[in-house]
């Protein structure tokens, strides 16, 4: 094996969420970071109400996790009661024909 | 908890605002949008991520402009690779819509941190990576980086948009100890050039 590749060690495994959920969440974040999870973190578009970059910010998230997806990486989505901001991306996301899992805040990761 | 007032404590300012926010750059937080080959954590920064959690740091996370404009099995780029008309203006449209939230933070009264990373061509502060030869036919390069002064490309663009809106943005970059295999990481330079070292740099930044 070549030493970049011995150096790979993305998990190809992404925990999606929105900001309010990190925040109400954090045991359970922190089970998914443990299992090697990254974040993929929406912030709090409500704070841009009404702005043309509320589609900026959700079409850049979208591209990235379809970009995930298309390349295998596992997705998972997490949220809790009231998170519209992720709401947004996954409506994006399902228009695009990009399905993900979406579980409770408190979901474990699977073994 | 000493010196809080009521509806007030040492994370968080009054009714809920955030006092500190901290703009970080996607693979802070999740390696796997990294070019391949580069990345030494499976997912987070992890020891950053409990940090920022830890702190009450509200964390905004700035999608990667590479994999939204090149993908997740780009090569590895210099920064004249990227300097680009188009990602330019990638970079400037996403730097616009970060800037947007970043005023609205600061009129809550928040204090704004910025955390790019180290040596990129994109999202580096202090230092970027430079070689003019690179591009036309593939060739194989050296696992140690063309590493110069400089930042790349989507930090200069955010630069001009916080100043043009006069956000006050606190901006460092973690060190590529913390993020690259060794063999990347430069023996010279304005880096700590320890894991340890590279991690604490950060915290240190993010407390001041």
């Amino acid at each position: 094996m070549r030493e970049a590749e011995a150096f790979d060690r993305r998990s190809r495994r992404t925990l999606l969420l929105g900001s309010t959920t990190l925040q109400q969440c954090r045991e359970a974040v922190d089970g998914w970071v443990a299992a090697g999870y990254g974040l993929t973190v929406v912030p709090r578009l409500d704070l841009l109400e009404g702005r043309a970059s509320v589609a900026t910010w959700v079409q850049a998230i979208c591209d990235t996790l379809e970009e995930m997806v298309r390349n295998r990486h596992a997705v998972v989505a997490v949220r809790s009661e009231g998170d519209r901001a992720l709401d947004a991306v996954l409506d994006e996301l399902a228009r695009r024909g990009v399905a993900l899992t979406v579980q409770p805040c408190d979901a474990s990761p699977k073994a | 908890m000493t010196g809080v007032q009521p509806g007030i404590d040492d994370r968080r300012g009054i009714a809920g605002t955030p006092a500190k926010v901290a703009f970080l750059m996607h693979s802070v937080l999740n390696m796997n949008v990294r070019a391949p080959g580069i990345a030494v954590h499976r997912g987070p920064i992890e020891d950053l991520y409990h940090f920022l959690m830890d702190r009450g740091f509200e964390v905004v996370q700035i999608p990667c402009p590479e994999t939204t404009y090149v993908g997740l099995r780009r090569w590895w780029f210099t920064r004249e690779l990227y300097d680009s008309v188009g990602y330019r203006r990638h970079c400037r449209r996403l730097a616009e819509a970060v800037c947007d939230l970043a005023e609205a933070y600061h009129r809550q009264g928040a204090r704004l941190y910025f955390v790019g990373m180290g040596l990129s061509p994109t999202c580096g502060l202090r230092m970027t990576q430079s070689d003019p030869a690179w591009g036309g036919k593939p060739f194989e390069v050296p696992l140690d980086p063309p590493a110069v002064p400089g930042k790349g490309v989507f930090v200069e663009e955010l630069e001009q948009a916080l100043a043009a809106r006069g956000i006050p943005v606190q901006m460092s970059d973690v060190a590529p100890a913390a993020i690259y295999p060794p063999y990347r990481v430069p023996a010279a330079g304005p880096y700590p050039t320890s894991l340890a070292a590279a991690i604490e740099e950060v915290k240190r930044f993010l407390d001041a």
